[in-house]
């Protein structure tokens, strides 16, 4: 079978003794800044981008994979411990995680959401195992006017989903496209939009963005607030009751299975993935008043579904060669600047990278299980590392990262400048993803707009001329009629609002 | 139109409005970089066609925003902390002005030296002992061991 084949070449690829390293080194930092608040993973991969131009292409990709399904794990254990989420998408488990510490049942909260995770990163592996084939021979029918309407629906899809207002997501998409179209484009030898500065004649660093967005920002934000005080409920026994395990079961499968879905939708992943699951157990649960008092299905459910998104999230990427969030955009610079161009190419020129990256999440996964069990008490130890001593390191590595890119002082104050933006963003309530989004997006939606314009003589028709073009861009209106549904608006900012 | 727009410092209160404002600057930043790029024509589009586009769209949501954040009165809850801001972003320029020509160690120490002045959780009888730290890693881990083009020393 095509499917065991491919799996073994994987395997084969990941289980080299290099790969194996990288792997766990990969899932320790993880679970690392996972369960450390105030750092998180989108950051941490782009700080260390330019670290791994050192690593051959498949070992970079499977320590920074290997970062951001860690950190989920990670996230998890300060989610119940200390009732503050780790990494973003464990918002939805502090609810009934920490309450559960509180009835002294921490160490079962957490056994059940390590199981968890790890049944639902078994099933997202294969999953995308057993997809992203299909998606990728599909992929390879598209032209540039399709390219240009999947990736719109992609953006669209982002705004939807975003936390804040619609229109401040759909500025924030049309100023990181306008960042992203800066440099030389592929159809004039000038560099463009650089105001002259020789260091962004190859573009803006992306990795200066990124750190600066979602490293400098979250820096001066956490300062603001009061982070010295944080308590950690002593942990006792690991175990989980049989009650308690016979009651995670099915949230655990339905949570992998919503996960593995809205992870794969652009603009979703495992933010969306964990409330979604959360919402769906309590809406389905015969006790819902239990819910928030400590129901380990609240702790089971999401937990799972943000490891299955985290991972499923992957397939548009590398099957579409489309980014559906603001790690999946690392992912994708980390990928060029191996030289491997995302998108349905890579399981055909690639395939031992593809199949090894898919097995490593598979092993990292095991990996995490052992980590995150047995070792839990040292995790929890280093929540005692105080901000004061963390914030210099985590500068110290941002400005390195940002500098050793392409050794540019310019690209250090780039990372000043959009920290500061970011900061501005925070308090007006302006999200970064879709900033990051557009910015990756908006130059491959204008290269394959203007070849798209180049082959029908300037006729906009030919976008909906062309049956999948029409189906991605009917989906997109029919996205953002919703959004005009004053019933649906208010579902959103209830299902979608933070904190 | 209501009242508040007789009354300045009110409306720069205002979630909305300074959204407006923001997105504005955001917008005339965007022009400016635009400058005289060539626009060219639907079939043959310059390299400033598409740049013009999302800037003028850009322009048009700020005014857009300014102009509906004169009926929204929410106002803005956060308040802006000067000192993580100022100090942070000084650091990090600090460490970007000296790396180049007086290598990474003296850049790490006194980026690190400037940060601790952030916030007042920092314990100064520390800043020495993280600075060193810091300042080995970087000449150790990063340049000797994964072989950044940096220098250590200054040249």
């Amino acid at each position: 079978m095509d499917l065991l084949q491919n799996i073994a070449l994987g395997m084969s690829v990941a289980a080299g003794f290099e790969n194996l390293l990288f792997c766990f080194l990969g899932v320790l930092l993880g679970t690392l800044i996972g369960v450390l608040p105030g750092i998180g993973a989108v950051a941490t991969m782009a700080m260390l981008l330019p670290l791994t131009f050192h690593l051959a292409p498949t070992t970079s990709l499977i320590m920074l994979a290997g970062i951001y399904y860690g950190a989920q794990y990670g996230g998890s254990t300060t989610a119940i411990l200390v009732n503050l989420p780790g990494e973003a998408n464990s918002v939805a488990t502090t609810l009934d995680g920490y309450a559960m510490a509180k009835r002294g049942r921490a160490g079962a909260a957490l056994a059940i959401a390590a199981i968890g995770s790890f049944f639902a990163g078994t099933v997202s592996t294969l999953l995308i195992a057993q997809f992203g084939p299909a998606m990728a021979a599909l992929a390879l029918k598209f032209g540039p006017v399709e390219y240009f309407s999947l990736m719109l629906l992609g953006l669209v899809c982002s705004m939807v989903l975003a936390a804040g207002a619609l229109h401040k997501a759909v500025v924030m998409i049309l100023f990181g496209v306008f960042l992203g179209l800066a440099g030389t484009d592929a159809n004039s030898p000038m560099p463009r939009l650089t105001f002259g500065v020789d260091a962004m004649a190859d573009g803006m660093s992306f990795v200066a963005i990124a750190v600066g967005l979602f490293g400098i920002t979250e820096i001066i934000l956490n300062l603001e607030r009061d982070l010295t005080r944080i308590g950690a409920i002593p942990l006792r026994d690991l175990f989980p009751t049989r009650e308690e395990l016979r009651e995670s079961a099915g949230p655990i499968v339905r949570g992998t299975f919503l996960g593995s879905v809205l992870g794969v939708l652009p603009g979703g992943g495992a933010l969306l993935a964990s409330f979604g699951a959360y919402a769906l157990e309590k809406k389905i649960s015969k006790t819902p008043e239990r819910f928030g008092k400590g129901a380990i299905a609240g702790v089971a459910a999401p937990e799972a579904a943000n490891n299955a998104g985290a991972q499923t999230s992957f397939i548009p990427l590398l099957t579409l060669g489309v980014p559906s969030n603001a790690i999946m955009a690392v992912m994708a610079g980390a990928m060029t600047i191996q030289g491997v161009i995302p998108g349905p190419q890579v399981m055909v020129e690639h395939a031992p990278l593809f199949w090894g990256m898919i097995a490593s999440m598979w092993i990292g996964n095991l990996m995490l299980l052992v980590l995150n069990l047995p070792l839990v008490g040292l995790w929890v130890k280093l929540l005692q590392v105080p901000y004061r001593l963390m914030f210099p390191a985590i500068l110290f590595f941002s400005a390195i990262g940002v500098y050793s890119i392409a050794n540019a002082s310019f690209d250090v104050y780039l990372a000043v400048m959009m920290g500061v933006l970011g900061y501005v963003m925070a308090k007006l309530g302006f999200e970064a993803t879709p900033l990051v989004l557009g910015f990756i997006l908006g130059p491959m939606m204008e290269e394959n707009f203007k070849r798209a314009m180049l082959l029908s003589g300037g006729d906009a028709a030919t976008f909906i001329e062309r049956p999948i073009s029409a189906g991605l861009l009917l989906i997109c209106a029919l996205m953002l009629g919703l959004m005009l549904l004053p019933s649906f608006a208010k579902t959103r900012q209830v299902a979608l609002k933070e904190d | 139109m209501p009242r508040a727009i007789l009354n300045a410092p009110a409306l720069l209160r205002r979630r909305e409005f300074l959204s407006g404002l923001f997105v504005l600057a955001l917008g005339g930043f965007c022009l400016l970089a635009v400058g005289d790029l060539e626009i060219g024509t639907v079939t043959e589009m310059g390299p400033g066609y598409v740049p013009n586009a999302v800037a003028w769209l850009i322009v048009l949501a700020g005014a857009g925003m300014t102009l509906a954040g004169f009926w929204d009165a929410a106002e803005v809850e956060e308040t802006v902390h000067w000192r993580p801001l100022l100090v942070i972003s000084a650091a990090v320029c600090v460490f970007g002005l000296l790396v180049d020509r007086y290598g990474i160690v003296l850049a790490v120490v006194a980026s690190t030296y400037v940060a601790s002045f952030a916030s007042p959780i920092t314990r100064h009888r520390e800043t020495p002992y993280l600075c060193v730290v810091l300042a080995a890693l970087g000449a150790f881990a990063f340049v000797k061991g994964l072989g950044l083009a940096i220098p250590i020393w200054p040249r």
